[in-house]
């Protein structure tokens, strides 16, 4: 399923068919748009438009699912041609979300066979408004198992300042030079954000937790 | 031996161009590099270079490169090291990287491969 809301200077919603059939089946099964007999409530369709206009107005783009590339293709696209100010935002915008969507493609514990033959991992993507920032946020599910791991790292990430992040990111370039494992998506989001990573958890069976991971990016354009 | 170009079309996001040339002896990358099988793409570049050092002319290499990746900046530095190791046998090797102003990212990240791989790399901010 793709869900895609494209929007930030024309006040323009961009659903894809699916998300449309998807949300207002929801809507029609929750709230009861339609009655039994088929009726539908005018006002309930009108707080629906409201809540895209809203919903426009705070996100800039709202994915979830794998992030293959021709994904990401279109992602990337739109982020490019959504965002009418300076170019060294945009290029800011395009590394913060390839980190962000790397992460998930290789991290999530919900990995699902592509069209193209390749396993992706699919995740929640949402870059928005926050207070005249901007706010890019994942969600994904992890291996509970995991969870210390990876708030040891962003832990470790947060202490630092800029000048030993970068003392850190040369570290680990040395390790993936000799083939090894490394931490550089988190310490890159650090760094190309200039803000501190916000992670949160919360166990949704007794294997797998949701983790969503979080930084905001100023608007110095 | 022969030149090597690797065309991408304009507004790809994943793979830079490549011009290596091997009359003049200059080189280029450009673009963003996002690959996940960086190390198919950068091998032929990669052998490319060692053939060309045996020639001993000298060689001029232009980054364009705006986004690395992961994977791909492996292959940067590997390029990075094979160029620093030319030129402490004697030979010319000039390395530019050009950046877009206030692009301070990818001055760090210059700033951090040349420090890892020794070499020296003129930084150009471009108009």
């Amino acid at each position: 399923m793709i869900i895609l809301f494209i929007d930030i200077k024309k006040n323009i919603v961009y659903l894809s068919k699916i998300i449309t059939i998807d949300i207002f089946r929801f809507w029609k099964e929750n709230n009861k748009i339609m009655d039994e007999s088929g009726h539908v409530d005018k006002r309930k369709i009108e707080f629906l438009e409201n809540f895209y206009e809203l919903l426009s107005k705070e996100v800039i783009i709202a994915y979830r699912g794998t992030f293959e590339k021709s994904v990401l293709s279109i992602l990337a696209t739109n982020i490019e041609s959504s965002l009418e100010t300076n170019s060294i935002l945009r290029r800011k915008f395009f590394k913060m979300f390839l980190e962000f969507a790397q992460n998930i493609a290789i991290y999530s514990a919900e990995q699902i066979q592509t069209s193209e033959n390749e396993k992706s991992g699919a995740g929640l993507l949402i870059i928005k408004h926050n207070n005249g920032n901007y706010m890019f946020a994942t969600g994904n599910l992890v291996e509970t198992s995991m969870i210390d791991y990876i708030n040891e790292k962003v832990d470790h990430i947060n202490s630092l300042d800029r000048e030993a992040l970068r003392i850190y990111k040369r570290e680990q370039y040395k390790l993936i030079e000799s083939g090894e494992k490394s931490n550089l998506g988190l310490l890159q989001i650090a760094l190309i954000s200039g803000n501190q990573l916000i992670v949160n958890s919360k166990p949704v069976d007794d294997t797998f937790s949701f983790i969503t991971i979080s930084a905001e990016v100023p608007n110095e354009g | 031996m022969e030149n090597l170009e690797i065309i991408i079309k304009a507004g790809s996001h994943f793979k830079p161009s490549v011009l290596l040339n091997a009359e003049t002896g200059v080189c280029e990358i450009a673009g963003e590099s996002y690959l996940e099988e960086a190390t198919q793409f950068y091998n032929p570049i990669y052998e490319w270079l060692q053939e060309y050092i045996k020639t001993n002319k000298p060689i001029i290499f232009n980054f364009r490169l705006s986004y690395v990746n992961t994977s791909s900046s492996k292959h940067v530095l590997y390029i990075l090291r094979l160029l620093k190791k030319y030129k402490d046998t004697g030979a010319s090797v000039e390395a530019t990287w050009y950046i877009e102003p206030g692009d301070t990212d990818t001055e760090e990240d210059v700033e951090d491969y040349m420090i890892i791989s020794g070499l020296k790399i003129t930084v150009v901010r471009t108009e």
